[in-house]
């Protein structure tokens, strides 16, 4: 279970400070599919960024699974970070000189997985994510944006995280693979029991998830629930 | 994959910008390498030419330094000062003189020369003979080295007639331990055979002083001396005691004076290449940080998308450390490769063009080039296996300081940067 209390994130910007996250409290139950909608600058992604322990918050308290993230030690951001979270981003972010089982492999090696045992999982997820055979052994450069995408999925299931953070997932494909991505993360949200928090401003990909939480000016809407079952 | 792995996977990434770097910092290396040659070849030699000064002084009459002289010599008396100088550790007293080979006629008739049934080596008419009280001494015969090839050497204060003849001598009068020859009328033994550095000594018979005193009856009198003093520290103090006491009566010389000169100038060149070299190790590590700063900044993206899904700030700076490392070994290569090829010839080089060899040519204590010195500018840059480890150390420390900078800011980037810039 992740739950925000009263987080607030600001930054000194020129003369003055800017308030990306006003006081937002929040409660995600494990295994839910959620959706972060607002416009550009609302702090969508800065709440998200708290969330996956990326940037600690003003004020403010973040417990996951009981933990509040906002208290731990550099040492022990990094293993929340690599047992906890699993990143997918807009522009899938993998290194470019790694093959997808590489890239795949990557967080296991940061958690001390050995070699063969995270060759043969890198293999099961990419499986999962529908990509096989030679497809494998691909670097991102020959690949299509929906298979890096693929592959950045994979790569966030890795290390079995109860948190999947997607920033825009399907930001940069076409519908019917910006469809099939959503599917996928729907679905491993259903079948692992895992939480999906998605930022997004498209409203079919809001349509899918179980519940949108809508930001304005960093403020969390109190109309979010009922937005929520609107969207339903 | 590991860090490391990855880290040398890295270097090889972008294939231009790995070549330009190899090569730069291996022509960097390379120069740090070649002075690093320099620098100890002229130390060796700046070593094997103080040993070969020998801590030494040398006595003989003005114009005629140690060589022969004819007429007037210096007497026991006027050397028996010396002995009481501070520093003194013994004195050679030196006779010397010259006898023509049997059937030459001779242009004057000097009271030291007479005719020997010797056949001199070469094309010069005299053989020369010297009375030493230390035979063994290669200064009494104008070398620097005197061994004993057979036969034994002859007491300085024996009166026995007897005498060393050096192996080229021996060869050509089919001389042997044990045989005879003539000289001033007298017949003498050879005891022993040796072998000397130079022509002069190879030309020259070696009896004991009163030997040579009693042949050409110069009783109480020395051609020259050749003094030996406790160090080669004490050596400039003692000599000008010894040229205090003695005064106008005698030339008092040692090899000191020329060698501070050649050597002066050896330093100078030691000098050059010692700041090169820093200069070059300082370039490196410069040229070095620079590039690595270059690609972390390209990677900071990835870097902070390292950080996102788990890799610590240590596991990344071990990556980045590594693909320095790599660089620089690979530079390494090239600049060891560079530096054997060059080395010697650039050593060369520095040491002609700094004055040394102006230097080796002033005159020894015999009146000729020093021994010692007509070889300074003779540098062999031997690349050994000193060398290469500092070189290799060097390395070492441009690829830590190098990296160093660079993961201090591996260090500062920030994770939520890298999701920002979406």
């Amino acid at each position: 279970m992740l739950e925000a209390r009263e987080v607030t994130k600001s930054f000194r910007s020129g003369d003055g400070t800017v308030t990306a996250v006003n006081d937002v409290t929040m409660t995600i139950a494990g295994g839910e599919f959620i959706a972060i909608v607002g416009r550009s600058g609302s702090g969508k992604t800065t709440l998200m960024n708290m969330l996956g322990a990326l940037e600690q918050p003003t004020s403010g308290m973040i417990f996951v699974d009981g933990q509040d993230i906002t208290q731990l030690s550099p040492g022990e951001l990094v293993h929340y970070r690599g047992r906890k979270i699993g990143f997918v981003f807009q522009s899938y972010n993998l290194v470019p000189n790694l093959t997808s089982t590489e890239n795949v492999m990557l967080p296991m090696e940061f958690i001390g997985v050995g070699k063969s045992e995270r060759r043969t999982r890198a293999r099961q997820l990419l499986e999962q994510v529908e990509l096989t055979g030679a497809k494998q052994q691909r670097k991102p450069g020959r690949m299509s944006g929906g298979e890096q995408q693929r592959v950045a999925i994979a790569r966030a299931l890795a290390n079995k995280p109860s948190i999947i953070l997607a920033d825009e997932p399907a930001g940069n494909l076409d519908s019917q693979t910006s469809s099939t991505i959503i599917e996928l993360l729907r679905g491993l949200s259903r079948s692992e029991g895992t939480t999906v928090i998605v930022v997004t401003h498209d409203a079919t990909i809001a349509y899918q998830a179980d519940r949108v939480l809508q930001l304005e000016d960093g403020r969390l809407l109190p109309s979010t629930q009922a937005a929520d079952e609107d969207v339903r | 994959m590991t860090a490391v792995g990855r880290g040398i996977r890295n270097a090889f990434r972008n294939a231009v910008r790995m070549i330009s770097v190899v090569l730069i910092l291996g022509l960097a290396i390379g120069l740090s390498f070649v002075m690093l040659i320099a620098s100890h070849s002229v130390a060796a030699k700046v070593a094997t030419t103080l040993s070969a000064i020998g801590n030494t002084v040398n006595i003989g009459l003005p114009g005629y330094p140690t060589g022969l002289q004819l007429g007037k010599q210096l007497t026991i008396a006027e050397l028996a000062p010396v002995a009481h100088i501070h520093g003194v550790t013994s004195i050679d007293e030196i006779l010397s003189a010259a006898a023509q080979p049997r059937g030459k006629t001779q242009n004057a008739a000097p009271s030291a020369s007479a005719r020997t049934s010797l056949r001199p080596v070469n094309l010069s008419p005299a053989v020369y003979f010297s009375g030493s009280t230390q035979p063994t001494n290669p200064v009494s015969i104008g070398a620097s080295a005197l061994r004993i090839v057979s036969g034994h050497a002859i007491s300085g204060t024996s009166p026995a007639n007897s005498a060393m003849v050096s192996a080229a001598l021996a060869h050509q009068n089919g001389l042997k331990v044990g045989s005879t020859f003539t000289a001033y009328g007298k017949t003498l033994t050879v005891t022993a055979i040796f072998d000397s550095d130079n022509q002069s000594g190879n030309d020259t018979v070696v009896t004991s002083l009163p030997v040579l005193e009693r042949l050409t009856g110069g009783t109480d009198q020395v051609s020259s001396a050749v003094v030996t003093v406790a160090s080669l520290g004490e050596l400039a103090a003692t000599t000008s005691a010894i040229e205090h006491d003695l005064g106008p009566v005698a030339s008092v010389t040692s090899n000191l004076a020329d060698a501070s000169e050649a050597i002066g100038d050896l330093d100078s060149v030691q000098s050059i290449a010692l700041y090169s070299l820093i200069g070059a190790v300082a370039a490196a590590v410069v040229i070095l940080f620079l590039v690595m700063v270059m690609i972390v900044r390209e990677r900071k993206r990835e870097i902070g998308i390292l950080k996102a899904i788990g890799a610590s700030n240590r596991r990344i700076m071990a990556q980045f450390t590594t693909e320095a490392a790599t660089f620089t070994l690979l530079g390494l290569v090239v600049g060891l490769i560079a530096g054997i090829v060059t080395g010697s010839t650039v050593t060369s080089a520095l040491v002609s063009h700094s004055g040394v060899s102006s230097a080796t040519g002033s005159a020894g204590p015999s009146g000729a080039p020093s021994q010692f010195l007509s070889h300074l500018t003779d540098i062999n840059a031997q690349v050994g296996w000193g060398v290469i480890v500092y070189a290799v150390a060097a390395a070492v420390i441009v690829a830590v300081l190098a990296s160093a900078a660079t993961t201090w800011m591996i260090g500062r980037i920030q994770p939520a940067e890298a999701v920002r810039n979406e």
